[in-house]
């Protein structure tokens, strides 16, 4: 399916790639591109620079929803059929609804909620802005109040941990692992450690020995409160993985024509493939674009013709040879590396490029520009 | 501080957005300093492909390599660190392998938040413990560990855990490690963050947030922000004078148009693409001497696929220079 059809069909898509490679502003110009058709579209963004919240019209990007302002369009020349909206993530307010949403009652949630172990998990730790974020988007979708949500994934080295990270949170709240670590628990308390299962016996004193006996009460009293909102959590992850792989679903893989990156894009390919989910389109962003089609020998041709009529510009005519010829020899080398990508792909795959803009895009018009790219 | 002091601090880590270059730099820093008659070790946090292409050959995990005299690479991984420390702790490998096998020990590491992070950190502390020779001879095999930081989240907050740790371990022997760590990565003496950053906008951001963060929340010591991939002016000022000067003679213009089959005009586009980049950079570089609280150390753009030893060469050459005023 191409990207315009993707824009005008779907109702979620999911942004991903390495750090660096530009997700941020190809998820924000993906959501123009559809505002612009007149779908009401949110994107939902990590970490936005400022200067890309401060054109969108807002002073920064909060946790809640914001219109964009018919202003900051027309100031930019742009007249949308639909709406624009934005918003940030921010994890641990997503958690801790997520907690108020599951709890049966108030002193549930605020044990949950006060408990220094779940604080932790909730906040700096690993996979828990992957968690959020799917989360979030889970909410906003059965929420029904967008056409399309588009969501850029959390910044990682590897694109392959926004998929990994849910998994990795709900087994880490398994109930069998809440029986394991509070059975010990409960029995200490009253009896000293006594265990009837040696091998959890010994792999328990072993984390009490290094971590401290305080430490391993309050996972346990986080896990003893857990362990009745674990079913509900379950559930809804479940749903959430339902939701990335629903045919209303699409993944947009972002990347750059550069090796490393590329290479992190084939793992993230073939990871999509193997669990099922589905590929929308591949974005390659910032390739080098030659201003011309002559090639590298053409132009120095050109340019010794030119100088013969033109001695007096001499320098001028060979420096600007010289730099066409780079910009001939970037580009050249670009479309090699995508054209070698896209064939070692197993499966046919849909692709547009971005061209290497000169410069930074962090403005209305420069989204706007980028959607026509996106878009052909 | 003084710049040159860098190369004599035992671990520096190397910070930043992803895609920035922190893998390359990393690399440079070490190279430099094994120059200067260092032992260096790069301990790379993540796997990344990126030591790959520089190296041109796989590197194994886990394995301290030896690339050049006085200079290694060795790439972390959590499992691995875990169960070294865990050998380490219980004394019999026996009964450290059953404590990792144990199938509830093993799925609740799996999912385990914090841990990664600080085996990370406890690797790097213990790699910087190690001593060779005895008696008088005795001194770290190591003199510089230079730290490639993971690009995920907040590329410093792998050196938060410890601190979150030494808050909720109350007691045990744990704790008491964990105020070491976070004694090593508070000493001024012994630790230096540097920040990596391009001229662009989200990576300046982020080099600002991390210089703070390091400062602020982590009380530790930020030495310089590198300025990757600045675009270079594409002409020499004659050159720019001479450019100038066609553009204005249109006689000259029209017969360039006569002799290049679709107009001259690719030419000058050519020539607006990267003067526009190298402007843009200029800008930035400014914004950055105003936001960052660090010395700035401006390293050229590197074409595509130019990052190979050569080019890691060329860029230790540059940061020796601008570290210590061209040794």
């Amino acid at each position: 399916m191409a990207l315009a059809d993707l824009l005008k069909e779907k109702s979620i898509l999911v942004v991903c790639g390495s750090g660096g490679v530009g997700k941020t502003t190809i998820s924000a110009s993906l959501a123009l591109a559809a505002a612009m058709e007149g779908r009401k579209v949110l994107v939902c963004t990590i970490d936005p620079a400022k200067r890309l919240a401060d054109s969108l019209g807002l002073k920064e990007l909060g946790n809640k929803e914001t219109r964009i302002p018919d202003l900051v369009f027309a100031q930019a020349g742009l007249a949308p059929k639909g709406e624009l909206w934005g918003m940030m993530l921010d994890s641990k307010t997503t958690f801790d609804e997520l907690i108020c949403r599951i709890a049966p009652d108030e002193v549930v949630r605020n044990r949950v909620l006060n408990n220094p172990f779940y604080q932790n998990i909730t906040t700096a730790l690993a996979g828990s802005q992957e968690f959020s974020a799917t989360e979030k988007l889970f909410e906003l979708a059965c929420r029904n109040e967008y056409d399309l949500i588009v969501l850029d994934t959390p910044p990682t080295r590897h694109a392959l941990d926004f998929l990994d990270a849910p998994n990795r949170l709900t087994s880490f709240l398994d109930a069998k692992v809440i029986a394991w670590f509070v059975g010990p628990y409960l029995k200490a308390s009253k009896l000293g450690f006594k265990f009837l299962n040696s091998g959890a016996s010994m792999a328990f004193r072993v984390l009490e020995k290094v971590t401290g006996y305080q430490t391993l009460a309050d996972i346990a009293d986080f896990f003893l409160v857990f362990e009745g909102l674990y079913d509900g959590f379950a559930a809804r992850a479940a749903k959430v993985r339902q939701l990335m792989s629903d045919p209303a679903t699409a993944f947009v893989l972002v990347t750059s024509p550069q090796s490393p990156s590329l290479l992190e894009a084939s793992f993230f390919l073939d990871r999509l493939i193997c669990e099922k989910m589905p590929l929308g389109e591949v974005i390659f962003n910032r390739v080098y674009t030659s201003p011309t089609n002559l090639g590298s020998d053409e132009v120095k041709a050109l340019g010794r013709q030119s100088v013969e009529k033109l001695p007096g510009h001499k320098t001028a005519i060979d420096a600007l040879c010289a730099n066409l010829r780079l910009a001939i020899l970037l580009a050249e080398a670009d479309k090699r590396s995508i054209r070698h990508f896209l064939e070692q792909s197993s499966r046919p795959l849909e692709s547009v490029r971005v061209p290497f803009m000169r410069t930074d895009i962090h403005d209305m018009a420069g989204l706007h520009t980028v959607c026509r790219y996106l878009a052909e | 501080m003084s710049l040159e002091a860098i190369f004599d601090k035992r671990i520096v880590f190397m910070t930043g957005k992803g895609g920035v270059g922190k893998t390359t730099l990393s690399m440079a820093l070490a190279w430099a300093a094994q120059e200067r008659g260092k032992n260096v070790i790069l301990m790379e946090v993540d796997k990344s492909p990126n030591l790959r292409y520089i190296l041109g050959k796989d590197i194994p995990v886990y394995k301290e390599t030896r690339i050049a005299p006085r200079l290694a690479v060795f790439t972390l991984e959590p499992f691995k660190a875990l169960e070294e420390y865990a050998a380490l702790q219980i004394k019999v490998a026996a009964a450290a392998k059953l404590f990792l096998n144990n199938r509830f020990v093993s799925y609740f590491m799996q999912a385990a938040p914090g841990w990664r992070e600080l085996v990370t950190v406890g690797k790097i502390w213990h790699t910087h413990q190690r001593t060779v020779g005895r008696g008088k001879n005795k001194r770290p095999e190591y003199d510089m560990i230079v730290v490639d930081a993971p690009a995920t989240g907040h590329g410093l907050s792998f050196l938060r855990v410890p601190a979150i740790f030494a808050d909720i371990l109350k007691f045990g022997r744990m704790q008491s490690q964990t105020k070491d760590l976070l004694d090593m990565l508070r000493d001024p003496e012994r630790t230096v963050v540097n920040v990596v950053s391009l001229p662009e906008e989200m990576p300046l951001n982020e080099a600002v947030t991390l210089a703070d963060m390091a400062k602020s929340t982590m009380g530790m010591q930020v030495g310089v922000t590198f300025m990757n991939g600045v675009h270079p002016e594409p002409f020499l000022p004659d050159e720019k004078a001479a450019c100038d000067n066609l553009l204005s003679d249109e006689a000259a213009r029209n017969t360039l148009d006569q002799i290049w089959p679709c107009s001259g005009k690719a030419l000058f586009d050519a020539a607006a693409d990267r003067q526009a980049r190298a402007q843009s950079c200029r800008q930035y570089l400014e914004l950055a001497a105003k936001r960052l609280p660090t010395p700035i150390v401006e390293l050229p753009y590197e074409y595509p696929g130019r990052v190979d030893m050569d080019g890691v060469k060329r860029l230790a050459n540059l940061i020796s220079q601008a570290l210590c005023g061209g040794v």
